[in-house]
């Protein structure tokens, strides 16, 4: 019994770390930047009682609360979506950029960019018609690349040969996005270069319901599919065997990776590692591989990584401008891999 | 109908579809699986086995004739009811290294539960009860990854226990188990059909296991029937040596398993009463090329294990152990 104990009392720890985390870097996100706002003001701003200085009040609503919310939704998203992935695919180094879902979403936007005439330039300041169409080709992007991954991963055995399909099939969407940059503008090859570099200041104020709403909306349903992923932890045949239909809860399960994949792709670029890394930290931090408790915890600890990648672009943001986004990620993901990797004969889960 | 059937076929054909072609592995089975019986399902490799079993379990679609269990067709049944009446063990790796124990079983209520998995007073106590029987409580709250491959089956077993199905199949449950958890699980699953009345189908490659615990045998033959039957009168029937044709294993009718056929270079006639010595001083002359032939010129006594007298044409020698016997013949 102490035992048990022991280990509902970690995977508390574990969820209020994660919570605590959330609301200092939050804070954090909202206090740091080029211009130095005081604490106070920012208080007084957040609560509607409005600031002495009324650039502090702009910087605050127009700028820095939207990209404090989008990061948190953005990091939550693919987060998710990686744990999705790795469960449905049953294995652990899946994750919606390694396996080319990112890119493919990153050329349905190209696709649609192109067609529309514009330049991604325009992504930031469309219309609301304009969203939605470069929303739409994100997801037809990661869904053409999911349910090519669904076929190869029927096809070919073992997990390592998943994961190299899938950087092949990323390698060729990144030459169709290099040949629609070799047709395009000066300006907009330049505009995609930078998308590409994942930020999350391209949420405007206008635009965050729609995001919010789309990003919740797949999150809410991804956590509505404990049941079943806990069923496919033990493989398909035993989830069948339990009850699940499989053919239907892995497209609802790849369906839902690909919204919230397309949405936050399409929206702060395509962001590395988040997907593949979050999912391993929290497992690691709670230490248990049950989705009712990994699911929230990953949220939580994907808004957390997203919060500290982009506290981390800004901090130089007075000499050099903000660094991009997927310049940070790297350096956080790349170390837990490589620690995964060489500590994976004492990781549970991967037994 | 007279007797209870948890699970019966008719002219059931098993086997893979290529386009429009049928690749026929087995046809016209009529099988029957009882409540309260262990079944063990013998055949060699590659002749079926698992084809037979997914078959059943309804996770490969059959080619012709019909399943039925409890008299009711599987296609009339629902995922949702098949999964209260069937349960499975494979020998699948899984990546359930990060559950517990307890969160494994409890996933056997999946079946009851409602649309959040979430566990009532009952469940809690189906997964207690299970993980009881399947002697793996002590080590309910650790990770399936710290547990040792018997400790693993019998998890697996337990979470079956708690899905708490009529019926039982388990594709080479002792297949990676040294003797002693081999045996465990083997008891486990007999006393599962004889106390709680479960039909337990095991496929499995232990013949004298099988044979010491099956009430029921199935086994596929090398021509690809499945002979169905009880134990020891298929046993004694010689079916068991239809599993091959041909090949160096033969069906040692004795001691109840497949033994390698040896040359036979000479005879000895043994005369032996305690049946335990008899065995071993059989089995080291088998190997040394003797065969055992009452008529023979050569003749061994033996009194004790220590005291082992050769006569060969009227000239005696005392042997102090069956390696010096073998060296003075």
């Amino acid at each position: 019994m102490n035992e048990k104990t022991h280990t509902y009392r970690r995977s508390r720890v574990a969820i209020i770390l994660f919570v605590l985390l959330l609301i200092v870097l939050f804070v954090a996100n909202l206090v740091v930047g080029s211009v130095n706002i005081p604490i106070d003001e920012v208080m007084s701003i957040l609560s509607g009682n409005g600031s002495s200085n009324e650039a502090w009040e702009l910087i605050m609503l127009q700028s820095r609360v939207p990209m404090t919310v989008t990061a948190v939704l953005a990091g939550a998203a693919l987060a998710v979506s990686g744990l999705l992935m790795q469960t449905t695919f049953n294995n652990p180094l899946a994750g919606p950029s390694i396996l080319g879902v990112s890119t493919g979403a990153s050329l349905g936007v190209a696709v649609v960019m192109l067609a529309l005439g514009g330049e991604f330039g325009t992504l930031f300041g469309s219309t609301i018609g304009g969203y939605i169409s470069i929303l739409a080709g994100a997801l037809a992007g990661a869904a053409v690349i999911l349910s090519l991954l669904i076929i190869f991963s029927s096809l070919v055995r073992g997990t390592t040969m998943l994961l190299i399909v899938g950087i092949m099939i990323s390698y060729l969407s990144s030459s169709v996005i290099s040949l629609l940059n070799f047709f395009s503008t000066q300006e907009g090859v330049h505009s995609y270069v930078i998308w590409g570099l994942g930020n999350f200041s391209g949420v405007t104020t206008d635009s965050l319901p729609a995001f919010s709403i789309i990003i919740i909306a797949g999150m809410v349903w991804a956590m509505l599919m404990a049941k079943p992923l806990n069923a496919l932890l033990l493989g398909t045949r035993y989830a069948e065997n339990l009850g699940v239909n499989i053919r239907r809860t892995r497209n609802e399960l790849l369906l839902i990776t690909g919204i919230l994949t397309a949405a936050a792709t399409a929206f702060c670029g395509p962001i590395a590692f988040v997907g593949l890394v979050v999912p391993h930290i929290a497992r690691l931090l709670l230490n248990s591989s049950n989705h009712n408790i990994l699911l929230p915890a990953t949220v939580l600890a994907g808004a957390d990584i997203a919060l500290l990648c982009q506290l981390i672009s800004v901090l130089p943001a007075s000499s050099i401008g903000i660094i991009p986004i997927n310049a940070i990620t790297p350096a956080i993901g790349v170390p837990v891999i490589i620690y995964i990797i060489l500590n994976r004969e004492k990781i549970q889960y991967f037994n | 109908m007279s007797r209870m059937v948890a699970l019966n076929t008719h002219d059931l054909a098993i086997g893979y579809r290529h386009g429009k072609h049928d690749m026929v592995i087995m046809e016209g089975l009529d099988l029957e699986l009882k409540p309260g019986k262990l079944t063990a399902l013998l055949g060699a490799n590659g002749k079926g086995k698992s084809t037979l079993m997914r078959t059943l379990a309804g996770s490969q679609p059959r080619l012709s004739g019909e399943i039925e269990y409890a008299g009711r067709d599987i296609d009339k049944l629902s995922r949702k009811e098949l999964s209260r009446m069937l349960s499975l063990v494979y020998t699948d790796r899984t990546q359930a290294g990060g559950l517990t124990v307890k969160e494994l079983v409890s996933l056997g209520r999946q079946p009851y539960t409602g649309f959040f998995g979430r566990l009532d007073d009952e469940d809690r106590a189906a997964v207690d009860a299970a993980m009881e029987a399947s002697g793996i409580r002590h080590k309910q709250d650790n990770f399936l990854a710290e547990l040792s491959d018997g400790e693993r089956q019998k998890a697996m077993i337990a979470k079956v226990l708690a899905q708490e199905t009529p019926i039982i199949m388990l594709d080479e449950p002792t297949a990676f188990l040294d003797v002693a958890s081999k045996a465990d699980v083997v008891k486990l699953l007999h006393l599962l059909a004889h106390d709680k009345g479960k039909a337990v189908l095991l496929s499995t490659h232990d013949v004298s296991q099988a044979l010491l615990l099956a009430d029921e045998l199935w086994v596929i033959t090398a021509d690809r029937q499945v002979v169905q039957g009880y134990t020891e009168d298929l046993v004694l029937d010689g079916v068991m040596q239809k599993m091959w044709d041909g090949g160096n294993a033969c069906f040692n009718m004795t001691i109840g398993d497949f033994d390698v056929e040896l040359p036979v270079i000479s005879s000895v006639a043994l005369d032996c009463r305690d049946m335990q010595l008899r065995h071993w001083i059989g089995n080291a002359l088998r190997r040394n090329g003797f065969g055992i032939d009452d008529n023979s010129s050569l003749k061994v006594a033996v009194k004790g294990k220590d005291e082992i007298i050769v006569t060969n044409r009227g000239r005696q020698l005392a042997c102090g152990s069956v390696k010096e016997l073998m060296e003075t013949i």
